[in-house]
């Protein structure tokens, strides 16, 4: 181990939040059962206990398994941050089938206050290469808004609308390393580290471990993202915190960089201050 | 918080982790580092394909380079056709010093509430307490391949036998959840349990004795999952049981008299 000194890690270990930084969660979901499973413990209130006791400042989410009805999963959502602000924003998502529906959703989506788009088209039975994003892109365009995918399917396909949409931002959804050069030539092109816990989603998708999104990725470009509701946030932290590189670096990873971010696309959020 | 591993892999397999061990020094040089104080070990191919192999290998390192942190695990092969009678096996394995045993049953398609062999290597661990630990994996399938409602029958049948079922995720709860209903000897690793708050559902649903720790290697990240337990929303008495106590209760009270 060359860097054993961490104070990230002596609190993780001893289950105290990470008060000390901030920390941010760009990719969640929220929701009370997906078709998988049912969530326990689904309410607001108990959700920010949890962010609570990890030292979660605040929370990118979205609604947890939409491969059904979009508009019935935003609008759940947009009711369960309502009051709670503070530690949520919001994404709309959009079915991959149904392009007719996009700008309906996004519409309602931007009334409420939502800071981007939640792209799935894997869970939603549609080819990544066959849909054409570029009507939703176009509706994100110049409103700060973020967009994260899934899966983009490839840098071939990112790479389009990455140069078309250069006020959008883009997110990589899951820990990977085959966006490297987007992510090194391009500003708006950022990397989650959601699911840097496991090898593989078991269904196609490969994912890197932290240690090996910083030795090969640039480090501003690193986000930190849970999953939660469908992981724990320690499968998030945890790997993290106990990972082989510079605290500088875990602190970037952990909030650092998301705040940076937040600040550049003017997010104003109630009641929080980096 | 100290950790008790109930399934630690030695050697490398399909999708493994770097930091998975393939000797003593390196499993114990990954427990030091992830604060796992004691572990079940098992090498990875008596779980995947060839369970004598497996265990030949785990005992000749073992017998080369003891720890008193490893307790080994063998796995058991349900092959109906096999000479050795399950209780012949078992004296072999107590006379290894073996602690708990794995079955596959995904080595393939062996139905727990079917196999014979099984059927009587279960009934001798029941009378000695021994924990079995069901651990499905196919190389080409990863999570959902427990089958729960066999599962729960396989436990009801030997109610005295401590059962702990480790997969690679256990997304679909709710035949979880009815599988722990139905049982009290069942026992599931938290690497298998990703969602947030699961661990706080199942101790407040089923109580803390229905965990056990488990760091997720070959294939998960062995730093993932100490937090499930280090930030839950339960006591420290259950943080404590989940952590090590649980295992630590088995295997005091398992009968390994050869």
């Amino acid at each position: 181990m060359k860097h054993s000194n961490s104070e990230i890690l002596r609190l993780f270990r001893t289950g105290l939040p990470l008060d000390h930084i901030p920390v941010l969660d760009m990719h969640s979901h929220m929701g009370i059962s997906s078709e998988s499973y049912y969530i326990p413990f689904n309410s607001a209130n108990d959700q920010i206990a949890q962010f609570k006791r990890y030292g979660i400042d605040h929370m990118l989410s979205f609604a947890i398994n939409v491969a059904t009805d979009a508009r019935t999963k935003n609008e759940w959502l947009y009711d369960f941050r309502r009051g709670n602000e503070r530690y949520f924003s919001t994404l709309t998502t959009l079915h991959a089938g149904f392009p007719q529906d996009w700008v309906t959703l996004l519409s309602a989506g931007q009334a409420e206050g939502t800071r981007g788009i939640k792209l799935l088209a894997k869970y939603q039975n549609v080819k990544e290469h066959k849909v054409d994003w570029s009507p939703a892109l176009d509706f994100a365009k110049d409103q700060n808004w973020c967009v994260l995918n899934h899966d983009w399917g490839g840098p071939e396909l990112l790479e389009p609308y990455v140069k078309n949409f250069p006020t959008v931002t883009f997110f990589i959804g899951h820990s990977e390393l085959r966006y490297k050069k987007l992510l090194e030539n391009y500003e708006n092109v950022f990397q989650s580290t959601c699911a840097a816990f496991v090898a593989s989603d078991g269904i196609g998708m490969e994912f890197a471990t932290v240690e090996q999104l910083f030795q090969n990725l640039p480090l501003e470009k690193l986000l930190h993202g849970s999953d939660t509701i469908d992981l724990d946030p320690s499968t998030s932290i945890g790997p993290i915190a106990y990972a082989d590189i510079p605290e500088v670096a875990k602190e970037k990873i952990l909030g650092g960089n998301a705040v940076k971010l937040i600040k550049k696309l003017n997010w104003n959020i109630p009641g929080v201050e980096f | 918080m100290k950790f008790f591993d109930v399934f630690l892999p030695i050697g490398r397999t399909n999708l493994g982790f770097s930091q998975s061990p393939c000797d003593v020094g390196q499993a114990e040089a990954v427990m030091d580092r992830y604060d796992i104080d004691q572990a079940l070990v098992y090498n990875v191919v008596s779980r995947d394909s060839d369970m004598e192999m497996g265990n030949t290998a785990i005992a000749e390192m073992l017998a080369k380079t003891p720890s008193g942190r490893l307790h080994m695990i063998w796995g058991f092969d349900p092959a109906y056709v096999i000479t050795e009678s399950p209780e012949i096996f078992l004296n072999r394995a107590l006379a290894n010093h073996v602690k708990a045993f794995v079955v596959n049953p995904n080595a393939r398609k062996v139905r727990i509430d079917r196999s014979l062999r099984l059927a009587g290597l279960a009934a001798l661990l029941e009378k000695r307490r021994i924990p079995l630990i069901i651990a499905p994996r196919q190389w080409e399938v990863q999570q959902d391949i427990i089958d729960w409602y066999l599962l729960s029958d396989f436990c009801q049948k030997y109610p005295a036998l401590p059962v702990i079922c480790h997969e690679w995720r256990a997304r679909s709860n709710r035949p979880m959840f009815d599988a722990l209903a139905e049982t009290q000897n069942l026992t599931v690793a938290i690497s298998g349990l990703w969602q947030t708050m699961i661990v706080e559902q199942i101790v407040t649903s089923f109580g803390a004795s229905r965990l056990v720790f488990s760091s997720g290697l070959p294939t998960l990240d062995p730093g993932a999952f100490q937090g499930t337990i280090n930030y839950a929303n339960i006591s420290e008495d259950q943080k404590l049981a989940i952590a090590n106590g649980n295992i630590t209760k088995m295997l005091q009270e398992a009968d390994y008299e050869a």
